[in-house]
């Protein structure tokens, strides 16, 4: 064993001294924001909007819409027929210390027929991305995890598309557990990588044949760390353009605002003018949303479609707290997508040795690195029996 | 013989003293406690008879989860019930088939993984029954329910003959569970008396 606990000790004795420090300022800060939105939603939104205006493009942050910003709403009543789609993926990286490179996007989908009492149906498409060109950036360095992450966005939103498609049959919830921006924070120096440029365009066209199938689509996040009406809060407040109390979040304001199964107001994700012209091409909006257990916010990320029908937002909110009720308030299809797409270390190994044994059938003989290797050594301690 | 019964399972684990094989969603009657099976062995030189003893479905915590929940939906069991945790079925071995012989010891070689697990038809049920040798490789198992074991595949093996038949069957049976169990009277009681019990046809006049 190589962590020394007897010097992690103290550094975990004072962790618990500062954490509950922390949860005593973050009540004073919670206490205090929720004043600051009430007054700033009595302000005239258009003041508001000129107020962003202000900042020349420079600023990312919440902007309203026509909902008043302090307001909650009621659940609205529960479908009785509802269609759930949900996607997630998963990945095994390019590893050069291992012994053939290649990497696997595996992506995992449900549809359940709520109201119907059938079994759902689900689907588990794996993908071994193993040529050169797959493997390479335009720089022709090997694959960063970053992109594959934002190709197995591509996949997942794709999925979705795909079981719209086929299961054509209203009303239609499709569900990712991620936010909608693929774009974020995936960026080399501004350029944008051509394998970069063909994930987003695929995704974007999944978007698009999901917005033509009328589908509800939404990005569910789980203790989301955003601080986009905080940031409006503090520029509306105190023409301060980043959020005014380090570490609060929204979520953290709206755990004190929601009640159970209320959502918020809907809010417009206002990005700054450096952000890439295809993410400030596709408007995202958000709401959070109280999903009845216990302290569980989700932050609920929707596109432009969505926000625009009525019947639409009401589909995602029933529909979320429908998919939340049995779990604790994570959608039951992300959690059967995530098992679905979930690759294990075993089943990482064995396909690992599935590809040993081709290529030695092909009379090739392949080794993992020896660094890889000396790892190997260190992991299997055995006991001396007697 | 080439009649097959229906397909049960797969094998995942096996030795010579039995076999553990797995399936999706178990049908009304198919596999049942008790009932005999087969599966190939010896690169199909023969074929090994098994006697399932137990059938269990594993959990994990999402499935424990669940069934502590309060609201579920139809939907949501049907998943959980559909989910890929495989029913697990156990055989003891009572013997095997090679060509048209039933022998009724353990068998030279368990079936290999991946072997298919069929059900055996009535007439194999009745042809494997014809000797009674397999009672005692049931008397001396260990960790399983041997007399429910015994008695369940005994009234399957009477069920297997024509109704002519099935008291000469039983009788015969008990005989030799007799005999084998003349030293633990208490224990021959109960394996007789719950052979004979619900149905009239088999109790006696004396």
């Amino acid at each position: 064993m190589s962590l020394d606990l007897l010097q992690v000790l103290p550094q975990v004795q004072e962790l618990g001294r500062d954490a509950v420090l922390r949860v005593k300022t973050k009540a004073d800060m919670t206490r205090d924001s929720l004043q600051v939105l009430h007054e700033i939603a009595e302000m005239d939104p258009h003041h508001l909007l000129d107020t962003v205006e202000r900042t020349a493009g420079q600023w990312r942050g919440a902007t309203p819409t026509t909902e008043r910003m302090d307001e909650t709403f009621p659940p609205p009543p529960m479908q009785p027929q509802l269609n759930v789609i949900g996607s997630d993926g998963s990945q095994i990286y390019v590893d050069r210390h291992s012994p053939f490179l290649y990497f696997l996007i595996n992506i995992g989908s449900i549809w359940i027929r709520y109201g119907s009492g059938s079994p759902p149906q689900t689907f588990s498409h794996p993908h071994i991305f193993h040529h050169e060109l797959q493997l390479r950036d335009d720089r022709g360095q090997l694959i960063s995890a970053a992109i594959i992450d934002k190709l197995r966005d591509a996949e997942e939103m794709h999925e979705l598309a795909n079981l719209a498609e086929r299961f054509s049959g209203k009303p239609i919830l499709a569900l990712l557990d991620n936010n909608l921006q693929m774009h974020n924070g995936v960026f080399l120096r501004n350029h944008v990588s051509t394998l970069l440029g063909n994930a987003f365009e695929r995704y974007q066209r999944s978007m698009d044949r999901l917005r033509k199938a009328g589908v509800a689509l939404a990005g569910f996040i789980d203790r989301s760390q955003s601080s986009d009406l905080l940031s409006l809060m503090s520029l509306a407040k105190w023409n301060e353009g980043d959020n005014r109390y380090p570490g609060l979040t929204d979520r953290d304001v709206f755990l004190n605002l929601l009640p159970p199964r209320h959502r918020s107001a809907i809010f417009q994700l206002h990005l700054p003018i450096n952000a890439p012209q295809q993410q400030r091409d596709r408007t995202i909006y958000f709401i959070y949303l109280n999903t009845g257990s216990g302290d569980q916010i989700a932050r609920i990320e929707v596109p432009e479609w969505v926000v625009m029908d009525p019947a639409l937002m009401e589909l995602v909110h029933a529909g979320i707290l429908t998919e939340c009720q049995a779990t604790n308030g994570f959608p039951y299809s992300l959690i059967r997508a995530h098992e679905l797409a979930v690759v294990t270390d075993r089943e990482r190994q064995a396909l690992d040795h599935w590809i040993t044994t081709i290529c030695l059938q092909h009379g090739l003989q392949l080794q993992p690195s020896q660094k890889a290797t000396t790892k190997r050594w260190l992991s299997r301690p055995r006991h001396h029996g007697l | 013989m080439d009649d097959f019964g229906p397909l049960i399972g797969l094998v995942t684990r096996c030795s010579s003293r039995g076999f553990v094989g797995a399936m999706r969603l178990p049908e009304t009657d198919l596999p049942v406690f008790g009932a005999f099976c087969k599966a190939e062995a010896q690169r199909g030189h023969s074929n090994v008879i098994g006697l399932i003893y137990d059938i269990s479905i594993e959990d994990d915590e999402f499935a424990r989860q669940m069934a502590i929940a309060e609201q579920l939906e139809p939907e949501n069991i049907a998943d959980q019930q559909a989910r890929l945790l495989p029913v697990e079925i156990s055989a003891l071995s009572v013997g095997y088939l090679r060509g048209d012989q039933y022998l009724q010891t353990l068998p030279p070689q368990p079936p290999i993984s991946m072997a298919s697990i069929y059900s055996l038809s009535m007439e194999e049920v009745q042809a494997f029954t014809t000797k009674l040798d397999f009672i005692s490789l049931i008397l001396s198992a260990s960790q399983m329910p041997v007399d429910d074991l015994l008695v369940a595949a005994l009234r399957q093996a009477a069920q297997a003959r024509s109704t002519d038949e099935q008291r000469s069957f039983l009788l015969e049976a008990g005989r030799e569970c007799a005999r084998l169990l003349a030293r633990d009277l208490t224990r021959l009681e109960g394996v007789i008396f719950r052979l004979t019990e619900r149905d009239d046809r088999f109790t006696t006049d004396s």
